[in-house]
């Protein structure tokens, strides 16, 4: 056998070697001092390769990127108890209220429920308003996309077809010349 | 299931202190690796805290049918080529033969002069280890980083980089025969 490649020395040294070529290896190692040499050498730059420090974090490295963080997903019972927190400041207020300005409780609240419906009937008002604008944009985006239609009817009559195939195909190109511009732009975690 | 994905499931359920048990899992071999790709300390620990920022933000599109420590390193792998590639480093694709042909392997054996591994101390060739690995290509001190400082298995390397086993095998064979050349260049 030939002496063995750097290659199969590597291999031998992980012991990815298949079994047979691996007998066949050790019988030419046990005669072959050059070989037995190279092995040693690369079996030592293996240890010292392999026992490379580690690089040294600062200690507060962790708590630097924590804080870096976007705030958390906030979960349901969070929201309940944020909810929870909130009603019972209201009680307390309104109860410390009464307490200290010595109004009855009852006529209290129903000077409460009286403005809180004046309250909701000037809110419905604001919706109406706003929804009637909201109708009279759609009706006019309405008009405008019947005129572009009609205005490429018109145009699709006057130019001939070779025409049009070639404008439709310098929008094509353009749009992939942009789509590549844009991909090339991507994020690495995209493609992870 | 294992831990890890467990902290993910945990982290995705707004559990910000699983999220930290990963960072303190995670923390010293990602910059490990990533400080030996780029050489810099101080951009070494900016390009991490990034890498860690990218897998939280990216963290609701893990599969579990991967192990977290590949995905986490194919993230932190994809920023570098990245940065690589705003700074116009020159990448070699991994198919391409290196140096014109001469990838390492091909040189024969034995040699009679007396060998760097044998001259120097332990401590003194992992120095001289350090020095030569920044003169490789990036794709081999990558790899060879990950076998090697990260103890990534061949398998695990090559789902990261989507190549077959073997290539991989290969790659981090040129690696460490190239890198011996250097260490006996030097000396």
């Amino acid at each position: 056998m030939s002496c063995l490649s750097p290659e199969r020395i590597y291999s031998y040294l992980d012991g990815i070697l298949p079994a047979e070529e691996a007998r066949q290896a050790e019988d030419h190692l046990s005669s072959c001092a050059g070989c037995r040499t190279a092995l040693e050498e690369r079996r030592m730059l293996a240890l010292a390769m392999e026992s490379l420090p580690f690089l040294e974090l600062p200690p507060d490295f962790s708590a630097r990127v924590i804080a870096a963080l976007s705030p958390g997903r906030v979960t349901l019972r969070s929201w309940f108890a944020a909810l929870a927190f909130w009603l019972s400041s209201v009680i307390v207020t309104l109860g410390l209220f009464v307490l200290i300005t010595g109004e009855r409780g009852g006529g209290f609240l129903l000077s409460l429920i009286r403005a809180a419906w004046a309250g909701l009937k000037n809110a419905s008002l604001l919706f109406a308003r706003f929804a009637t604008l909201v109708i009279l944009a759609g009706r006019a985006i309405r008009y405008i996309v019947i005129f572009l239609v009609k205005g490429v009817i018109l145009v699709t009559s006057l130019v001939s077809p070779g025409i049009q195939a070639a404008a439709i195909f310098l929008s094509l190109i353009t749009l992939i010349g942009l789509w590549f511009l844009v991909g090339r732009g991507r994020l690495v975690g995209e493609r992870s | 299931m294992d831990e890890d994905k467990q902290l993910v499931k945990r982290t995705l359920k707004g559990e910000k202190d699983a999220f930290e048990m990963i960072l303190r899992k995670y923390q010293q071999p990602l910059f490990n690796y990533v400080g030996r790709m780029v050489g810099e300390r101080e951009m070494a620990l900016d390009f991490t805290q990034d890498i860690f920022l990218k897998a939280y933000s990216f963290l609701p599109t893990y599969r579990d049918d991967f192990k977290f420590s590949t995905w986490l390193f194919k993230i932190a792998s994809n920023y570098l080529i990245d940065y690589w590639r705003r700074k116009k480093v020159q990448t070699l694709s991994y198919d391409q033969p290196l140096d014109n042909g001469n990838d390492g392997l091909a040189m024969q054996l034995p040699c009679d002069k007396p060998s760097v591994v044998r001259r120097l101390e332990m401590a003194e060739l992992r120095d001289r280890i350090e020095g030569a690995l920044k003169k490789l290509p990036c794709q081999l001190r990558e790899l060879f980083v990950w076998r090697h400082v990260n103890g990534l298995s061949y398998e695990e390397m090559a789902e990261i980089k989507g190549l077959p086993v073997g290539t991989v095998k290969n790659r981090v064979f040129q690696a460490k025969e190239m890198l011996r050349r250097l260490l006996e260049e030097k000396s």
